[in-house]
């Protein structure tokens, strides 16, 4: 179905810029009719690139400067044994000099259909109903047919019961897994062999990420589309796809069956890709099945050690300390007469890292920037470091005692110098030159950024954006610093890196409040959490009550890690089992106690 | 149902108007209105009788509560400023002067005076301490008047020369009725043009362009900006909460440097609107869309004319006529003595 | 266009053929932008002066986006200020459509004088040395005044036309649209120019004619 030969690509430059690197070099795949393939790779890897090549976006839809073409690109791409791109260097003679000439057909539309990360960004039209027939008009089909389409695409993504209504649904009335499930629609309606998805659960919770993910699984099984699925998470990769390939530095460094790839640990490891947290467990314990690694729990329970000492029980500490915030049946009702808060009550303590958790529109956000002083509360008390927020000249001031990082880096970035983004905040708190200079340099230090002091924040990557964001409040010195899903879209490097920061910040006396769909990092990093459901608080405790309640887990639509998840089967077998949390705790118990935890 | 950035019920009387025909009313209802506000022929009545006509049909459609929490802030002001404005530059003694304040001799002096040393000491002093240029004006006016009503105003004066002409505010009965007819007409206008704004959605614009057999390229740039007003908002309101977490409004600001900061909004949201272009066109170019598009099916956008749009028209062009060519005065009409 | 030589900024209409559907795109989200840029200029600082606001947020705005992209910037100053500063602060639709015409003649005129004049005087066309002597000068008298100058005729001869403003106020209603619209964009324009100009080149966005 698909046939990608040697092609590499070089994003053209402007102004008066050197020449981009080639992000593509020479990108070499075979996709069979009917297959489910996975991509993944780190970030920057090329799996975006290689997407918009598959679809001919790349280089069809772009001006490429002076029309240079062997400047920019090589190799072909085939879709449905037709050409879609190819290159004639000998073409295109100007001056004496060949610079290429572009062949193929050029966009695959209809054939093939493209679902993008951001659901918000293709949602075209102001309408439901336009959204889906967008697509059929342009085809030029019958007003009758497109009309029979539409409503059959809704059916299919699981969104029939609202067609009735579909002209007057509006894009801000669907939640981010509707509006992914309405792309999907709007490709499916124009009945495409192809679909490629491009991390199309990164911006969604984890209900949303089901939603999109189950709906794709039915549509390849009952249509026998041929699915490309590129993706971060093993779990989803691995339930659906039939093989994986494996994309670093613009290059295609492995392609395996779905079982086989997750073995591979360690070109998964030199390439920053996620593993399961089983295999890492097992990897670090010298665990094995067989000659593989497992990487799933049933596998895990047929070769960890049913029994391990039960004199060490993982223990939680509990809250201690100065209360540095106490909400108290926190309401807010939004301008337009929503709800968003129904009352909310937890406290944060000096020194911990407290996890706000909850399914998108739970509200955590909301109480996020009651707490930053952003929004006034409609009802109950929030006292902040002893003051009451209800009094405007208290909540004018919190941006000094609170710091709220937001959850996109492009929102936050003023300034085109590192430097100077760092020192924005602290030249609004008037802090004096030579206390600003040190301020700006230890942030920066902080978190890892030193050496991109004169760089330019736009053209960092999206985790340097992330950490300079932290830096630029860190610099504020905060009594308490609030971080807003600071994992999403982000690869398994990233994460890592955003993570040790944490333990870096917590390390060193911060108090922090992260608000996150990241179940690994809840369990790896935070000493307690508060879930919101609906725009109430449904559990404040250890991440280890709340994952040892696999009901509650379920109805607050949160997923339990792994680890955790193994520790409960292995209860069932063994009711002295440790309840054991994250990796850390697990090697500790598996090597008898040799593990700093 | 939505309309642009707004929500309007569907069952309302303008919903079942062909937004051309609502376009048409508004021109012509604002001819109407500009003939309503004539300095020299005001009509009070007329004006009052389509500002009343505008809200009804306003809050018919449910859009009234979106009026007044958008436009509060903006409309009072704008319609007392404008009734000022002709009370103070339009010098018309009409039948009677009911108040005359001389604000200008006709000549400029050279010199210092106690009422200009308290203004200024008084302005510069208030915008150091509380960085506030306007009630600084005001006050230190304020002060200079009473001080010197009180003691004097001894000057030293250096030269004096002629320059334009004495002014003075004159408040009569016809620069009145002038006045509250311009505020009243311009208010109506507003209300007339909010009718078309709330109550009509994008896809009715993009029939109706596609009636006008406008270019589609054309009409596909107008609807992907219709579009991205609310991203931009979004985008927009969330750049302005972390600007304010990162103390921005700590301090308080004078006007320049709100402005500055401002500006500074405009780093973050460009660079978001450049990231969301690439992936908008995509988007686009992935659904089919190429420069050479020329006539998409038509699907659930054209409204066709019906019965109600020509009577709406024939009776607004009724009225036009009766207004411009016939010179109707309602307020004459009406016997109202001004 | 076929060599870098060629790649000039300048005042032809279709220099760099073809207009492509992601910059029409691009164009279209700016716009957005510039609309609800202007919305909140007028309803975040309402200052009147005779009936108008006196400081035009929106144009501090405005006269970078001319400068970046061509005749498209005078696309998106109509539509900005038609629909952004005006319909939806609530203007009377035929004001603003008349005041968005007024933007037209004044980003016209910009680009015009601005692009034309540039080479001459050594500076460069799109503004990114407004920090220095020569290119602040040029700015000032020919982004932050001419134009304005003329808008402002433009403008007050609307007002006064539509019997918004009396003979008495024609000097001042004038002197706000010109003062007012200087200090806006002596504030907000060179900050774009310098700190976004060289971003909006490097994504390939920026006009070297009118049409491309």
């Amino acid at each position: 179905m698909v046939r990608v030969e040697g092609f590499h690509w070089r994003y053209p430059s402007f102004g008066d810029l050197a020449e981009n690197p080639w992000t593509l070099q020479g990108i070499d795949l075979e996709i069979e009719r009917g297959e489910f393939f996975g991509i993944t790779g780190p970030s920057g890897a090329g799996k975006t690139t290689t997407c918009k090549a598959i679809m001919g976006i790349i280089p069809h839809g772009l001006k490429i400067p002076y029309r240079a073409y062997n400047h920019h690109l090589k190799g072909s791409v085939w879709v449905d044994g037709e050409l879609v791109t190819g290159l004639d260097a000998d073409g295109q003679v100007v001056d004496g000099r060949p610079l290429g000439a572009l062949l193929g057909k050029g966009i695959v539309a209809p054939k093939g259909g493209m679902v993008l990360q951001d659901p918000e960004t293709q949602f075209l039209r102001m309408s439901l109903l336009h959204e889906i027939a967008f697509g059929l008009q342009l085809l030029g089909l019958p007003a009758q047919e497109i009309e029979e389409r539409v409503r059959q695409a809704l059916a299919m993504v699981g969104l029939g019961d609202l067609a009735d209504e579909a002209a007057y649904i509006h894009p801000n009335d669907l939640s981010g897994g509707q509006k992914q499930r309405v792309a999907i629609a709007a490709f499916l309606a124009m009945r495409p062999e192809l679909l490629v998805l491009d991390e199309p659960t990164s911006d969604l919770d984890p209900q949303g990420k089901s939603e999109v993910i189950e709906t794709v699984r039915m549509l390849h099984e009952r249509h026998n589309m041929t699915v490309v699925l590129v993706e971060q998470d093993p779990e989803i990769l691995r339930r659906f796809c039939d093989r994986i390939a494996l994309i670093d530095e613009g290059r295609v460094r492995m392609v395996e069956r779905a079982d086989d790839f997750y073995r591979r640990a360690n070109l998964l490891s030199d390439c920053g890709i996620y593993r399961f947290e089983i295999s890492e467990i097992a990897a670090g314990a010298g665990i094995r099945l067989g000659d593989d690694l497992p990487t799933r729990i049933e596998e895990a329970l047929a070769c960890f050690p049913l029994n391990l000492d039960a004199s060490w029980q993982p223990q939680d500490v509990a809250p201690a300390g100065e209360v540095l915030l106490e909400v108290r049946d926190l309401r807010y009702v939004y301008e337009d007469g929503t709800q968003a808060l129904h009352g909310v009550n937890f406290d944060l303590y000096r020194g911990e890292v407290l996890a706000l958790l909850g399914a998108n529109g739970s509200g955590k956000t909301t109480v996020a920037k009651i707490l930053n002083g952003i929004y006034r509360p409609t009802g109950g008390t929030v006292r902040v470091l002893g003051q009451d927020i209800s009094r405007r000249s208290v909540r004018s001031q919190l941006p000094r005692h609170v710091g709220y990082v937001f959850q996109n880096p492009d929102h936050q970035i003023f300034t085109r110098r590192v430097w100077d983004e760092v020192a924005y905040g602290l030249k609004n708190l008037q802090v004096p030159a030579d206390e600003l200079a040190e301020r700006v340099q230890q942030a920066l230090q902080a978190v890892g950024l030193s050496d991109k002091a004169d760089e330019d924040p736009l053209f960092l990557g999206k985790g340097q954006r992330q950490r300079l964001a932290v830096a630029s409040i860190l610099a504020m010195r905060p009594e308490i610093i609030i971080v807003d899903e600071p994992t999403t879209g982000q690869d398994y490097q990233m994460v890592s890196g955003i993570m040790e920061l944490l333990e870096e910040l917590h390390a060193q006396g911060n108090t922090v409040l992260i608000i996150t769909h990241d179940m690994t990092l809840v369990a790896n990093y935070c000493q307690r959490v508060v879930v919101l459901l609906d725009g109430r608080d449904v559990f404040s405790g250890s991440p280890r009550e709340l994952f040892s309640q696999p009901e509650l887990v379920r109805t607050t639509r949160l997923c339990a890690p792994q680890a955790i998840s193994l520790s409960l089967a292995m209860r069932e077998r063994n009711e002295t089992f440790p309840l054991l949390l994250n990796k850390a705790e697990w090697l500790h118990a598996l090597k008898g106690g040799k593990y700093a935890l | 149902m939505r309309s642009f950035l707004f929500s309007v019920r569907r069952d309302s009387p303008l919903a079942h108007l062909h937004v051309l025909t609502k376009l048409l009313l508004v021109l012509l209802l604002s001819v109407v209105i500009v003939r309503f506000i004539r300095t020299d022929n005001p009509d009070p009545l007329g004006a009052t009788m389509l500002l009343a006509l505008a809200v009804l049909l306003l809050a018919l459609s449910g859009a009234m509560r979106w009026v007044f929490r958008s436009y509060l802030l903006v409309l009072f002001p704008a319609l007392l400023g404008m009734a000022l404005t002709w009370v103070i530059f339009n010098p018309d003694p009409g039948s009677g002067v009911l108040w005359r304040i001389p604000v200008y001799d006709g000549r400029i002096a050279l010199g210092f005076s106690l009422r200009l040393g308290i203004f200024l000491v008084f302005a510069i002093v208030w915008y150091v301490v509380r960085k506030e240029v306007f009630w600084g004006l005001v006050g230190g006016l304020a002060l200079a008047a009473i001080v010197t009503r009180l003691v004097g105003n001894p000057s030293i004066t250096l030269a004096r020369f002629d320059f334009f002409h004495p002014l003075a505010i004159i408040v009569s009965q016809r620069n009145l009725v002038v006045a509250v007819t311009k505020a009243i007409g311009y208010g109506a206008m507003i209300f007339v043009s909010l009718l078309l704004v709330m109550t009509s959605r994008d896809i009715e614009m993009t029939g109706a362009m596609r009636q006008l057999r406008i270019p589609y390229v054309a009409i596909f740039f107008l609807s992907t900006m219709l579009r991205s007003l609310s991203m931009a908002l979004t985008d927009y309101t969330t750049i302005r909460q972390a600007q304010i977490a990162r103390g921005v409004s700590l301090r308080k600001k004078n006007s320049l440097q709100l402005i500055a900061d401002l500006a500074y909004i405009a780093v973050p949201l460009t660079a978001t609107m450049l990231r969301r272009s690439n992936e908008v066109g995509d988007a686009v170019l992935l659904r089919g869309f190429s420069m050479q598009t020329r006539n998409p099916t038509e699907f659930h956008e054209v409204h066709p004319f019906g019965w109600v749009d020509g009577v709406v028209l024939g009776v607004c062009a009724l009225f036009v006529i009766l207004v411009l060519v016939f010179r109707l005065n309602f307020t004459q009409w009406a016997g109202v003595l001004l | 266009m076929h060599s870098k030589a060629q790649m000039q900024y300048g005042l032809k209409w279709n220099p760099n053929p073809p207009l492509t559907v992601p910059q029409l795109v691009a164009y279209a989200l700016a716009t957005g932008i510039y609309t609800i840029l202007a919305w909140v200029g007028v309803i975040g600082l309402p200052v009147g002066v005779a009936g108008v606001s006196a400081l035009f947020i929106a144009v501090g705005f405005g006269v970078p986006f001319a400068m970046w992209f061509g005749g498209w910037g005078l696309v998106m100053g109509f539509i900005g200020t038609a629909v952004g500063a005006g319909i939806l602060t609530g203007l009377p639709i035929p004001v603003a459509l008349a005041f968005g015409v007024g933007d037209v003649i004044l980003y016209g005129s910009l680009l015009l004088m601005y692009r034309g004049l540039a080479p001459r005087f050594g500076v460069d066309p799109i503004g990114r040395d407004v920090f220095t002597p020569k290119g602040f000068i040029f700015f000032f008298i020919v982004a932050a005044n001419l134009p304005h100058i003329l808008g402002g005729i433009y403008g007050t001869w609307l007002l006064y036309t539509l019997g918004f403003v009396p003979p008495e106020a024609i000097p001042l209603t004038f002197s706000g649209f010109w003062l007012g619209n200087v200090i806006v964009v002596t504030v907000i324009a060179p900050i774009l120019l310098r700190v976004l100009g060289p971003v909006v080149e490097r994504f390939g966005l920026t006009n070297y004619g009118w049409l491309t």
